[in-house]
């Protein structure tokens, strides 16, 4: 039985402080992302809404990059939240740790109104310094790209110095250093405007690709890995050899799986082969983890200290497994991706991804640190209400990826396959009953999956305030 | 890491159960004494420094056979266990990890990948710049691309139609679906003001884009002619001085 990771003092340490900061603000950029991502699926319904005022390519932008950022916001916040607990010792730099995220929370609000007062205009040297990049997904001007590299440099020299002041490397800070070194050099691939669209695109999918498949997946792997001992009891021992061998699988598959974006883009043509091939792997480790969460909870037949945090690993597992990995495998071997690509089956799997592998993550963290946070420690922790949120995510996120999918399918049978990606075609399978009617599906789950994101952050602010089943003793 | 004192509390209870000063820090859990279900054990840990931690586990005391006992251990409590209170790792003097593998390296990873990017970078930027075939393709480019002179006889409504509009209201104005309105046949086109009006300025909202910008009087003249006499329409041409007075 291995305890150590998870001693708690009475008083939570600044950087578990911090964290809370960090899933604030990630809850908060959360809505953000399901406000623009709303008015996106009405303006596909009826194009003249908020014409001239909020351009369609404006909502996207946001919708993605406010998605990309609460999302590894949550992760780091996760990080700081277990870090100190891994090591028994405040986290050394932690004032710089402060200083860097409240510019990261200025900075990220400026971009925000940039972007949403210059929707128009020139592209040019200034424009690509201070206003957008350019680059699909990450946007972010050039000088907001520097903070980034600054703050995720800064994490990493926390993580370090940390284990090394607190004379204590684990398995899961191993990992979580090397993974945190990938994660930072990669997202300066990002960075370089090269006139030569193949070889900014073959950059470009160094942060897109192997940040989300690759990197990302390893940084869920270790915080997991940390929940599940704190949520289950896990021996330490399962849990490392499962993490050296997911991420021998991430790794393995996902590098050379970054060849399936290279398919049709004037790159070498042998990285059909390759992208094919290593890419159809990918799934492999997320069955490992499917795996390795159902075992876990089965042997331990459900019985946690915190229920609503182990549900929502549950579900990450299976998203994971079905959203990465089933709909990504769907339409990853070329002789699919000829057809599908660039259609909203694309769309379809980026929002089950997404929502499976770190939405799910992130609410296991912030559920754990809703349960400490509180004056009495609530154990095991439990509402009315968080079954509804996480039911109604889970059930509207569906609902959207299914009108994605059969979109998707319309768009890749009749623009593509049928018709040969004409404008004939393409306005064709805009204009088919599939197509068109399952916007007004999509929205309506939208707004189903708003009502959900209300529940759950009442749901945040109530939790585990009653101390009913409080153990006294704990932090009084 | 001394520790001076290990205290350990059941479910809700406010009293210890019990309290270890030395070790082996041990506590002996009897499931006789225990009703059956879920039960919460929160251990509290006292240092010599004055500080404190805690932590908890979740175990279950039932009669059955086929279930595991959540942290306490693989097993159901049926019978008596002692419980460790603090792992042996804890008590251990730490070794402290290498720096060169877990500072040095990382820095110079992180340096590595950076900078393969940037070469990357700068290599498809000379790419561009420096290949003489990609140079002779883009002088013979050059070459044949259109200039701006305008067509010698004034405008040809026809070829401005086929270039601009057909795309989407089809080569003989049949329109396409609901989205693209067809041409031949719509009583819309009786008013010239109307029409003139929609080529210049395109129609807000929908995905008939404004031409004026790019059109000149007499071109855009031409082509509400083209489209208002042709495929069966009989609604007569418009002149240039008429698309001059809607600017």
């Amino acid at each position: 039985m291995s305890v150590f990771a998870l001693r708690q003092p009475k008083e939570l340490y600044e950087s578990q402080k911090l964290a809370i900061w960090y899933f604030i603000v990630a809850i908060l950029l959360f809505g953000v992302q399901i406000t623009f991502g709303l008015f996106m699926a009405y303006q596909y319904i009826d194009p003249e809404f908020l014409y001239g005022k909020l351009s369609f390519m404006t909502n996207r932008t946001l919708h993605v990059n406010s998605m990309i950022v609460w999302l590894l916001v949550g992760l780091m916040g996760g990080v700081y939240w277990f870090l100190p607990l891994e090591t028994g010792r405040e986290v050394v730099g932690i004032k710089l740790a402060k200083f860097i995220w409240w510019v990261i929370v200025a900075g990220v609000t400026v971009v925000v109104l940039v972007y949403l007062f210059v929707q128009v205009g020139p592209g040019n040297a200034f424009t690509l310094w201070f206003i957008n990049e350019g680059r699909e997904y990450i946007e972010a001007p050039r000088w907001a790209d520097f903070a980034i590299v600054a703050w995720v440099a800064i994490f990493l020299y926390n993580v370090i110095a940390t284990a090394l002041a607190a004379r204590r490397i684990t398995g899961l800070l191993g990992v979580l250093i090397f993974d945190l070194v990938a994660l930072g050099a990669l997202y300066s691939a990002g960075m370089h405007y090269t006139v030569n669209v193949t070889m900014d695109q073959y950059l470009w999918w160094w942060v897109v690709h192997l940040w989300v498949e690759a990197t990302w997946e390893v940084l869920v792997g270790v915080v997991m890995g940390w929940s599940l001992m704190y949520l289950l009891g896990t021996p330490r021992k399962l849990i490392e050899t499962w993490l050296f061998l997911e991420v021998a699988l991430v790794f393995g598959t996902g590098i050379l799986g970054l060849g399936h974006h290279y398919f049709w883009i004037g790159t070498p043509e042998y990285w059909i082969g390759l992208g094919g091939f290593f890419s159809a792997l990918e799934p492999l480790p997320l069955v490992a983890m499917v795996v390795h969460a159902v075992y876990d909870s089965g042997a331990h037949r459900l019985y946690t200290v915190n229920k609503p945090a182990l549900f929502w690993a549950i579900a990450q597992a299976f998203g994971n497994f079905i959203g990465a990995g089933v709909w990504g495998f769907m339409q990853t071997l070329p002789q699919i991706n000829m057809y599908s690509h660039g259609t909203q089956l694309a769309a379809a799997h980026g929002h089950f991804a997404f929502f499976g592998a770190y939405v799910g993550t992130v609410m296991t963290l912030v559920y754990i640190a809703a349960q400490n946070a509180r004056k009495h420690v609530q154990i095991p922790l439990d509402s009315k209400l968080w079954g509804w949120a996480y039911g109604l995510l889970i059930f509207s996120i569906i609902g959207v990826v299914a009108s994605f999918t059969i979109s998707g399918f319309a768009q890749t049978m009749i623009e593509r396959a049928e018709l040969g990606s004409t404008w004939n075609a393409f306005i064709r399978a805009y204009t088919h009953p599939w197509y068109a009617n399952t916007h007004w599906w999509r929205f309506w789950m939208g707004m189903l999956f708003l009502t959900a994101y209300l529940i759950l952050v009442w749901d945040l602010v109530t939790i585990g305030r009653k101390p009913a089943a409080a153990v006294e003793g704990a932090h009084d | 890491m001394d520790i001076v004192r290990v205290e350990v509390f059941l479910d809700e209870a406010s009293e210890p159960l019990a309290v270890v000063t030395e070790p082996p820090f041990r506590v002996r859990l009897d499931p006789a004494e225990l009703g059956e279900g879920v039960h919460a054990l929160t251990v509290v840990t006292y240092y010599k420094d004055g500080s404190s931690d805690h932590h908890n586990y979740v175990f279950d005391v039932t009669r059955k056979d086929s279930v595991f006992a959540g942290h306490i251990s693989q097993a159901p409590l049926r019978s008596p266990v002692e419980v460790d209170l603090v792992e042996a790792v804890e008590i251990e003097d730490p070794k402290p990890p290498n720096a060169t593998i877990y500072a040095l390296l990382p820095l110079v990873l992180f340096l590595g990948i950076a900078l393969v990017a940037w070469w990357i970078a700068v290599r498809a930027e000379s790419a561009v710049t420096d290949q003489p075939e990609v140079q002779t393709i883009a002088r013979s480019v050059a070459k044949v691309a259109p200039t701006a002179a305008a067509p010698a006889g004034g405008a040809d409504g026809a070829t401005i139609y086929a270039s601009n509009c057909a795309s989407c209201h089809g080569a003989n104005g049949e329109g396409m679906g609901q989205v693209f309105p067809a041409l031949a046949g719509n009583d819309k086109l009786a008013d010239a003001n109307f029409v003139i009006d929609v080529v210049l300025n395109g129609q807000p909202g929908t995905s008939m884009p404004a031409f004026g910008g790019q059109l000149s009087d007499e071109e855009v003249a031409a082509v509400v002619s083209y489209i208002r006499t042709s495929w069966g329409n009989a609604y007569g041409p418009v002149t240039a001085a008429e698309v001059a007075a809607q600017r």
